[in-house]
């Protein structure tokens, strides 16, 4: 209605009615136009991953952030516990449209965000970088519009979303939310001139109330799978479009070698005489880790970095968070200086950061079909999990066992700490590798004798080769 | 949620704890049914019938963080003229508050507990003879026959009080005589069966069978009956009367058995003697070794063969074989040296261990009900199973909604360290600060070790 009436001004060439009738019709009549030309920074990437037996189809949606056709993906997109050569057949799709796509090369992930990225090897020209709309700056209250994308079967078909700005909270960084679902989980969210507002995030959890028949009542969490009102503010998005990994297995890490920080409650930092600041406690230092030798212990209390008192945030679990980020954004060899409570006084730590050991991503692995064996280097994190508090505990995990193989007959489950084979102590995953390499060469081999270590309890395995 | 805190109930097994609620049973009567000839039941198994029990036992539970009182039934049989009853470890624990018998003359009396041993699920409690008396009441006991000279096929009857029906008798035979249960648990989670096999009869045992006696025609008692499968038809299980009077016995003069224990859990051999390369029916397989404990000082390693403990040769090739070999161990004194041969890949070697005494993994527990919060202490067991560094704290097994445990954020399967930064070693520790609350209700500091995560805790009034 006013599309025409604007129109008919026009051709009476009314120009100042026509300039009234702008800044209301222009902002609604365009959304239409706004939205198609926001679609194309919006891509849909395709995979497979690679398991020992199987494949898992992956999609998820991203932003072209660049001229070079760079897309960055939410931490969640693509599983980050397997190495890149896992991820297969990447196609970069347009939104709602059924085609083939354009093929795409992974470039890594940021160890700090969890975000990956993937560049557009073809067809640049059929997508337009999210730089051009420009940047919005952020208000509470204000109107916020954004794209929402089916799912395959839809072709990644995008529609309209749009709410106000209802908070912008530090977790540990700044996170927008909107008053209802503004985008999709790696979509994007523009305010009512079509600046580039945010990108969207996962969703937060919605808390309902199931009642039931018979009247009972739960409390529960809802969450959307396909829309969201969380999104990451644009000037995050552009910090983190600056932290891609110089290859994709990923950059070296810096690392404090201490595991289980833990938040404290205000009635605990009231107890101890902390009021208005955040504080960690650390679980466990790792043995001969950068905190070990700078001499932190278990359950110190970390107040201070570098001076700064670590400051309160919200849920607790986030201080946690925010003490970690603020050690990944350093670099190794960076001295940090903790402010540190022990008993009943402060005192101050100075680590010398040191380099991660592996991640899952990074760990050796073996598949051995015939036994239906997938093994894997042994990591720190497995150390933790088993209460060894060092890098070098050595050896091989179970990490795949195939339904009915040989090794599953045995008895063998995925996790098991592998300590000998045949008699032969594992230290190290290429002695595991010879032997096996060895089993599965050696036809007349009648039996295999595996012993594991599994919730803390040592166990004899025997497995029927024949 | 921990591992340990889960009642590890082998799937198939009802353990016959569950004592059914009589409520619905309802008795049917059959009219002009016949009945069999008197003539063919001896003396002794009247006398036995005279002595079989029932056992209204009202026990404290602890229900996420309360005490509760739960009402159960089992049976029992009275085997000395002193008024000793044998029943089993699931029917009666220590944490009974009240034990009623009702004697087969149907006159009710109280029963004291003398003592309970959960690893071969037998307890013991006492009626007071001369309180009978004194009351004008009598009462007959029973006698033991010897369970290692029974037979497949034998003729058994099984006496007790299935579903709350009061002086039933089954009848039966023994259908299997070792049985082998792989460790299970009964009741709280007490480890049961690693030393002794189970008699295997198709009398009926039902839910509050438990504790009752397995007899032969002339009464003798052969065997306790514990357990029975759920969703089976005529598959019962008896404790072994040879298992049953020491067991008795040593109830009797301790009111607990003491056993001794090296950390040693052993692995049947069976298929493996050509790996290791043994002469047959010879040898017993480490099938793993507890961390910290004396086999595993004097570095045995799981995949260890023993063959022969104090000279002796033992025979593990069979499940059913592997409980006596671990009694020859557990049944000597704390502290008392044990050798062991052992042999590992192609060399022989003798060790000697001194043994600890056995502990069950399941601590004392309690419940501090003005904190809303159930407690059980850190036994070895659980320290070993959990990689924690000592058996100081307690593990929380239980919390009350809007009490001042659940609002501080405590949880279940939590490890509470420290209270008021003091290291709790004792359950009496833990009670001595809540008593003090009690009296003078203060905000409480804990230190707690969550899945090895340090959290600091503060509870309000």
């Amino acid at each position: 209605m006013l599309v025409r009436t604007c129109f008919r001004f026009v051709r009476l060439e009314l120009i100042l009615i026509l300039l009234a009738c702008w800044s209301t019709a222009f902002a609604q009549e365009n959304y239409a136009a706004m939205f198609d030309e926001r679609v194309k920074s919006l891509v849909a990437v395709e995979m497979f991953v690679q398991r020992d037996i199987d494949r898992d189809p992956v999609a998820a949606v991203g932003i072209v952030f660049d001229d070079e056709g760079r897309i960055m993906l939410l931490d969640t997109a693509i599983p980050s516990w397997l190495p890149p050569d896992r991820f297969k057949d990447i196609r970069v799709r347009p939104l709602g449209q059924d085609v083939d796509g354009y093929p795409g090369t992974y470039l890594g992930q940021d160890f700090l965000s969890g975000y990956h990225y993937v560049q557009l090897d073809e067809g640049l020209e059929h997508f337009t970088p999210i730089t051009k709309w420009g940047q919005a700056e952020l208000k509470r209250g204000q109107f916020l519009w954004g794209i929402g994308v089916m799912n395959k079967p839809w072709h990644f078909m995008p529609y309209y979303s749009s709410g106000r700005l209802s908070a912008v909270e530090r977790l540990p960084w700044n996170i927008g939310f909107a008053t209802t679902p503004v985008s999709g989980p790696g979509s994007a969210v523009f305010d009512d001139e079509g600046r580039f507002a945010g990108w969207g995030t996962r969703p937060g959890t919605q808390e309902k109330l199931l009642i039931l028949e018979n009247g009972q009542q739960r409390a529960i969490g809802l969450q959307d799978i396909r829309d969201t009102e969380a999104f990451l503010p644009a000037k995050e998005f552009f910090d983190f479009t600056q932290r891609i990994p110089a290859k994709p297995i990923g950059d070296d890490r810096p690392w404090l070698g201490v595991t289980g920080m833990q938040p404290i409650s205000r009635e605990v930092a009231q107890f101890l005489g902390l009021e208005n600041q955040g504080a960690v406690v650390v679980s466990d230092v790792i043995e001969a880790g950068p905190a070990n030798k700078a001499g932190l212990i278990s359950k110190d209390i970390i107040v201070k970095v570098d001076g700064e008192p670590l400051p309160k945030l919200r849920p607790d679990i986030i201080t946690p968070r925010y003490f970690e980020t603020e050690v990944m954004r350093r670099q190794i060899g960076d001295t940090l200086t903790l402010g540190v409570i022990r008993g009943d006084e402060e005192r101050e730590v100075v680590i010398e950061l040191g380099k991660q050991p592996k991640v899952l991503k990074e760990a050796l692995r073996e598949y051995y079909p015939d036994l239906g064996l997938g093994i894997r280097e042994f990591l720190l994190m497995d150390g933790i999990a088993r209460r060894q508090l060092k890098v070098d505990a050595g050896g091989v995990v179970a990490d795949f066992i195939k339904p009915n193989s040989k090794v599953s007959a045995a008895g063998l489950e995925i996790g098991d700490w592998i300590k000998e084979i045949d008699g032969t102590k594992i230290n190290a995953f290429g002695q595991a590798k010879q032997i096996l390499d060895g089993v599965a060469g050696d036809k007349g081999k009648a039996e295999l004798v595996i012993l594991v270590e599994r919730n803390n309890e040592t166990k004899v395995l025997r497995v029927k080769l024949k | 949620m921990p591992d340990f805190l889960r009642l590890r109930f082998l799937p198939l097994f009802l353990i016959a704890a569950l004592l059914v609620s009589m409520a619905d049973a309802k008795p049917r009567f059959a009219r002009g049914g016949s009945s069999e000839s008197v003539a063919g039941i001896e003396r002794g198994f009247q006398q036995l019938l005279d002595s079989v029990v029932r056992l209204d036992v009202w026990e404290t539970t602890f229900d996420q963080g309360a005490k509760r009182t739960r009402h159960g039934v089992g049976s029992g049989v009275i085997m000395t003229d002193e008024g000793h009853i044998l029943t089993n470890a699931h029917v009666v624990n220590p944490y009974a508050e009240r034990i009623m018998i009702t004697l087969n003359n149907l006159e009710r009396v109280d029963a004291e507990l003398i003592g309970w041993d959960h690893w071969t699920d037998l307890a013991v409690v006492k009626i007071d003879p001369t309180e009978l008396r004194r009351r004008g009441f009598d009462f007959s006991y029973a006698e033991f026959g010897d369970s290692e000279d029974l037979i497949p096929g034998q003729t058994v009857y099984a006496v007790g009080t299935p579903n709350g029906l009061s002086r039933t008798v089954t009848r039966g035979i023994i259908s299997n005589t070792e049985r082998f249960f792989e460790g299970s648990t009964v009741g709280r989670g007490y480890e049961t069966g690693h030393f002794n096999t189970w008699l295997q009869t198709d009398a009926a045992i039902n839910p509050g069978n438990s504790g009752g006696p397995l007899v032969l025609p002339d009464g003798e008692v052969i065997g306790i009956n514990t357990r029975g499968y759920l969703g089976a038809e005529n598959l019962g299980f008896a404790v072994p009367s040879d298992i049953a009077e020491a067991v008795l016995e040593g109830l009797i003069r301790n009111s607990r058995i003491v056993r001794s224990y090296v950390g040693i859990r052993p692995g049947p051999l069976q298929d493996l003697e050509d790996f290791y390369e043994l002469e047959s029916n010879r040898g017993m397989l480490i099938q793993s070794v507890d961390p910290g404990s004396p086999a595993d000082n004097a570095d045995l390693r799981p995949g260890d063969i023993v063959l022969e403990i104090d000279g002796e040769s033992v025979d593990g090739r069979f499940p059913e074989q592997l409980p006596a070999i671990q009694n020859m161990i557990a049944a000597r004194p704390v502290g008392d040296t044990v050798r062991l041969r052992v042999k590992r890949g192609f060399q022989t070697r003798d060790v000697t261990l001194s043994t600890e005494i056995l502990e069950s993994r399941i601590g004392q527990e309690t419940a501090l009900e003005a904190w809303g919060l159930g407690v059980q202490k850190i036994s070895r067991t659980i320290a070993r199973e959990e990689n924690l560094d000592s058996t100081e704290g307690v593990v929380v097994v239980g919390v009350q909604p809007a009490f001042p445990a659940r609002e501080a954020g405590i949880r279940r399967g939590d490890i509470i360290t420290k209270v008021n930064r003091k290291p709790i070693r004792t359950l009496d520790e833990l009670e001595a600060i809540y008593e003090d609350y009690v009296a003078d209700p203060k905000k409480v500091l804990m230190e707690v070790n969550r899945n090895h995560q340090i959290q600091f805790m503060v509870l309000k009034p």
